[in-house]
Formats: C-alpha cells, sequence, structure tokens
C-alpha cells in the first residue's frame, strides 16, 4: 500500500496502490512530494478544490497538477484531505502545510502509463512526472 | 518493447519500421543512428512511442527518428513528425511541457590561455547572472502588459526595452517571434507562473555553459557563425519554464476531450490531439506561440546577463563582446513549407527533442548564413563536447529540414546518482578544468556524463545520414547547472 519509486529512464515515475479511491489520490500525492523531496512544517492553511473529469485518470491529473501548482506558487503542500467523487468531477477539503524545502522541479504529472486499475480489492496506476 | 526484427537497415545510418508493423499505423517510422544506438533503443519504449505517433491522422511521409532518441511520454524525445493542415492533428504532448526548450549560443573573440585565470570569477558572475534551482524566481518586475507584448511579439520586444540588438533578433530562429502567440489563450494559472520566472534557468539539464572551440571543421561556415578556433563560446540551455509546462498542462487535459469529440483514437494518452483546422487547435497554437515567445525572451534576458557577466570579467576587451551565433527551439511545432515526393506542401512540423537544420539557400536564413546553411547547435553532456553543425539540403529532402537535439539520456536519474556522488564528480571535472557551480549536488550526479549517450556517436550518425555537417567542436570550462 502506498506509492513506490520505479526506474523510469528520462523522467521520474512511482506506482501508488491504495484500497480506495480517495485513498489512491492521497497516496499519489504523497507520493508526489516524494519525488519533489518536499519537506513541510506546521499546518497552516485549508482549501476546497474542484476537479472536473470524465474518467478517473482525468480526474488524478487534474487534482496532482493542482497540488503542483499550490506547491510551486503558494509553496503549500497537502497534509491531510477528504475528497467525494462524482460523476465528473471530484471535490477536495486539503490541509496545507507550510513547504520548508524542496529540492526537485516537477513540470508536469502525465498520463503516460496511466491506468487506473482495480487489481485484489485496490486501486492501482503508474505516475510519470516529466522532470 | 519492439522486436529487433521489425527494425530493417536500409542503410549505413538508415533504419525503418515498416507502416504495417501495426495496424494503425499511417506511415513508416524511420531512424537515423549507428546500429549500437538501435541496439540501445530497443531496450525501452522509443520505438514503441514512434510507432504510436505513426498512427496519429494526417501524418506525412514518416515519423523520424534522430539518434539521441530516448524514451518520453506519448512522442519519443528526437522525433519528427509533420502533419498535413487538411487532415493533420496538433498534439500539445509532441511539443512538450517545456515549449521551445532550447539553445543559444553567443560567440566571442576571447583566447582561453588569455581568460584561464580569469574563469573562477567569470563562473561566480555567471551563476549571479542566472536564477537557478527548483522554483528559481526572477527579480524581473513583470506587468501583465509586459508579459503580452512577449507573448505576441517575443524578442522584439526585448529589442525595444533595450535587452536585444537588432543583430540578435536576426540570429535567432524565426526572429525570436512566432507570429499567432497570444496570453487569450492562456489559462490565469499559467499567466501567474510566467509573470515570476523570466530570466530564469530552472532546473533538470538546463544549464549554462562556458565552451572553447576546440576544432573546426567546416571553416567557411565557422568564419560565418564568428566561431574562432581556441576561442571561448557561451550556451544557453533553457525554456519557458512554469509559463510553458502550465499551457501545455492545460491543453493535453483539455485535449483529452477534444478526441473524443472528433472521435480520434490515440495510442497513448499523451497523444491527444486536435484537427489542425478546429477550433481547439488554434487556441492551442495562440497559447503554445506565447510561450514559444516566451521562451525565446527569456534566453535573450539571460544572454543579456551573460554579456554583462563577461564584460565585468574581461574589462577593457573589445574581443570580449559576446556576438550571438544563433538561437534554436528543440521543442517545438511550426507551419513550414516542405518538398515531399516533388509536390510543395505547408506542414505543422512537431520537433520533440529535435532541432531545424535548414539548408543553404532557404531564405529563413539570415544572410550570412545563406550559403552554408543554419547553425544546429547540439550540447552534449557536462563534461565532453558539444557540437555546432550546419543544416544541409539532404536535412530538406529527408527528415523535414531537422536534425538531432543533444546525446541523449542513457541511463535514468536514479541509474546516474546510484553510479556517482555530486561532489566527487564535481571534484573529477575540475580536474579535468571544468569548474561547476550548481545548487544542488544530486542535481549534478543527476546529469552526469555517463548518464548520456556518446555525443560524438551521434554526430557520426547525423552526419553520415548527411541531415548536417560538422562546423565545431566545443569542449566545456564552466558550467553552471540548472
Amino acid at each position: 500500500m502506498g506509492y513506490r519509486e520505479i526506474e523510469h529512464l528520462s523522467d521520474r515515475a512511482i506506482v501508488v496502490t491504495a484500497p480506495s479511491l480517495a485513498g489512491l489520490f492521497a497516496d499519489a500525492a504523497a507520493g508526489m512530494y516524494a519525488v519533489m523531496d518536499v519537506l513541510t512544517g506546521s499546518e497552516t492553511a485549508s482549501r476546497d478544490l474542484e476537479i472536473k473529469g470524465f474518467d478517473w485518470e482525468t480526474l488524478l491529473v487534474g487534482f496532482l497538477s493542482e497540488c503542483l501548482n499550490i506547491a510551486e506558487l503558494d509553496r503549500l503542500a497537502v497534509q491531510s484531505m477528504e475528497i467525494s467523487f462524482e460523476p465528473e468531477r471530484c471535490r477536495a477539503r486539503l490541509q496545507l502545510a507550510r513547504i520548508t524545502s524542496m529540492h526537485e522541479n516537477i513540470k508536469a504529472v502525465t498520463y503516460s502509463q496511466m491506468k487506473i486499475v482495480q487489481k485484489d480489492g485496490n486501486f492501482e496506476t503508474i505516475i510519470v512526472f516529466d522532470l | 518493447m519492439v522486436e529487433n526484427s521489425i527494425v530493417k537497415q536500409i542503410s549505413e545510418f538508415t533504419w525503418e519500421i515498416p507502416r504495417g508493423a501495426m495496424p494503425q499505423m499511417q506511415v513508416p517510422v524511420r531512424i537515423f543512428a549507428t546500429e549500437e544506438i538501435i541496439k540501445h533503443a530497443l531496450t525501452d519504449i522509443s520505438f514503441q512511442q514512434a510507432m504510436n505517433v505513426a498512427c496519429l491522422p494526417g501524418v506525412e511521409e514518416a515519423v523520424m527518428v534522430m539518434p539521441d532518441v530516448h524514451q518520453g511520454y506519448g512522442f519519443p524525445i528526437g522525433a519528427v513528425a509533420a502533419m498535413r493542415l487538411n487532415d493533420g492533428v496538433i498534439s500539445p504532448g509532441g511539443i512538450g511541457y517545456d515549449i521551445n526548450c532550447g539553445v543559444r549560443l553567443l560567440s566571442s573573440q576571447i583566447p582561453f590561455k588569455n581568460a584561464k585565470d580569469k574563469l573562477e570569477k567569470l563562473s561566480y558572475l555567471l551563476d549571479a547572472a542566472a536564477p537557478s534551482g527548483v522554483g528559481a524566481t526572477s527579480s524581473f518586475n513583470l506587468k501583465r502588459d509586459d508579459l503580452e507584448k512577449i507573448c505576441s511579439q517575443g524578442v522584439a520586444w526585448a529589442r525595444g526595452a533595450g535587452y536585444a540588438t537588432e543583430n540578435d533578433l536576426r540570429r535567432i530562429e524565426e526572429h525570436g517571434s512566432l507570429a499567432g502567440g497570444s496570453l487569450s489563450a492562456v489559462s490565469s494559472r499559467a499567466i501567474e507562473r510566467g509573470m515570476h520566472q523570466l530570466g530564469t534557468l530552472g532546473s533538470g539539464n538546463h544549464f549554462l555553459e562556458v565552451d572553447v572551440v576546440d576544432e573546426i571543421f567546416f571553416p567557411e561556415a565557422a568564419a560565418a557563425y564568428g566561431l574562432f578556433e581556441g576561442c571561448l563560446v557561451v550556451q544557453i540551455h533553457c525554456g519557458s519554464r512554469g509559463f510553458g509546462h502550465q499551457i501545455c498542462t492545460d491543453y493535453v487535459q483539455e485535449f483529452q476531450n477534444s478526441v473524443r469529440r472528433y472521435g480520434i483514437e490515440v495510442m497513448d494518452r499523451e497523444l491527444v490531439c486536435a484537427p489542425l483546422d478546429s477550433k481547439d487547435a488554434n487556441e492551442y497554437l495562440q497559447a503554445m506561440r506565447a510561450a514559444a515567445n516566451y521562451a525565446f525572451v527569456n534566453r535573450q534576458i539571460l544572454a543579456n546577463g551573460v554579456r554583462q557577466a563577461f564584460e565585468q570579467c574581461f574589462s577593457g576587451s573589445e574581443r570580449g563582446y559576446l556576438q550571438q551565433v544563433y538561437d534554436v527551439a528543440h521543442n517545438i511545432g511550426k507551419m513550414e513549407t516542405h518538398i515531399v515526393h516533388g509536390i510543395k506542401k505547408k506542414l505543422c512540423v512537431h520537433r520533440k527533442g529535435a532541432t531545424r537544420a535548414f539548408g543553404p539557400g532557404h531564405p529563413d536564413l539570415p544572410e550570412e548564413y545563406s550559403s552554408v546553411g543554419q547553425p544546429v547547435l547540439i550540447p552534449g553532456s557536462m563534461g565532453t563536447a558539444s557540437w555546432v553543425l550546419a543544416g544541409t539540403q539532404k536535412s530538406m529532402e529527408v527528415s523535414f529540414g531537422s536534425a538531432c537535439h543533444g546525446a541523449g539520456r542513457l541511463k535514468s536519474r536514479a541509474q546516474a546518482k546510484r553510479s556517482v556522488r555530486g561532489d566527487q564528480l564535481v571534484h573529477d571535472l575540475a580536474k579535468q578544468g571544468i569548474i561547476v557551480r550548481a545548487g544542488s549536488l544530486s542535481g549534478v550526479a543527476e546529469e552526469a556524463p555517463n548518464a548520456y549517450k556518446d555525443v560524438d556517436e551521434v554526430i557520426e550518425a547525423v552526419t553520415g545520414v548527411g541531415i548536417a555537417r560538422k562546423v565545431a567542436r566545443l569542449k566545456p570550462v564552466v558550467v553552471v547547472k540548472g
């Protein structure tokens, strides 16, 4: 459960496995911050997000891209979250903490090799980050 | 991964994966490479990615793969695909997240032997002139009105603001301005990211490098380009920063819907696209050109800082002025006219990790380069040679006027870091006479020379097939890593 990094020739990639779709999104964000080598201080803010998408993959890319933006522009990272899924959208309430250091720049979250599948009662996908 | 047996050798440096290798392929995949490069590329998914590109609607003649090929996302890195305007598509992933990532080369007449003792000082000045690293922001106080002009005018804006000379403008691909760039097709998120990053190098494989012209192979072209054996030159490698990344992210997301709407089947979701004659494509083109113009200006601002550093370091030396040699994009989509089987066609040429390499006599070249062809700038890895090539008539005939863009990755970042420590590498390079300035030692290890292919072998392949000609080899002496 959680995430683990896998080899990728030109970029960085993780495999995320979680017992629920909500858990997959949370672990994907944690995995992305691990790739970025993010360290955080105490919790400072909360924020609501609404992401539109027609399938799980478009929602996940949209969600992670927004987290990436918040990290770059506001220097905040998700510490915990509640997320709910509706047809063609998801809504998340994020608890955010100040980023104290960040050592790797991710240009984008890609669809490359991404396919959210249900396997043995878990949700799983590969996520490739463009560096 | 693609089976060895489906890659057929056509000539010494040309290979082909036939159209029938996959039923959806519209055209073959044509690869320019040595046998060794082919063997290595077969160990990752780069050829499969090229075959997926060959399935896109309206792709013309063949998907061209350069010898610096390696696995990317959607398109492989080192690929060229030209799309017909009437039935073809544009794919944001086929241009990449770092829109108009590219290279600029500046030349001096300062002999290395006279400058040797000042390089340490120069390295600190250059490091200060190029904000780099993760989340690097600019000291530039950019206003929205400026950003609008940058997006629509490109380097002409920098000329007006005093950051560029008329000669700089003449010696940039498209004169540093892609027509039709507009902020109106750009999201507020991208604008927010773009406001704070102009004049920054960024991180990853971006760099600023001082080299010595080590050897000249084509004296007529070297003279036209202003390259002098034994003298210093500067390369600047970077792109459109968070502005371009966000634009590509926005449109890859948007085009997930477009392919459904237009009924286009793609083999990989990073290949999502829109018909070139659609409103979706038009909006993306406006945004992509805005980012391309931003990137040209970004390199211009950095070049301005580099010139100031040189003036400070070599004050009073007329030979110290850095002349622009050229500035090329290697992640871009361009409307170009090419002759295919004797018929003149206007095409949308996607270059993803590939450099425009127009041959002698092309009307888009500055007059002084017309007899020798366009400068093609090929940075090597840190610690190894870089190359200046010249575009040829052959490139116009066989590769949509394109050549390679670098050495091409051989090891993943993690493998590179396992093979060498950053501090050890900086020490080893110093012993070779190369000064490295970098914010992150881990980042230095990721970009270790052994993480890349042998650039000389890549150059042998492109010059062997004839799509570019050797002009000069450059040897690094100062590297400022992003």
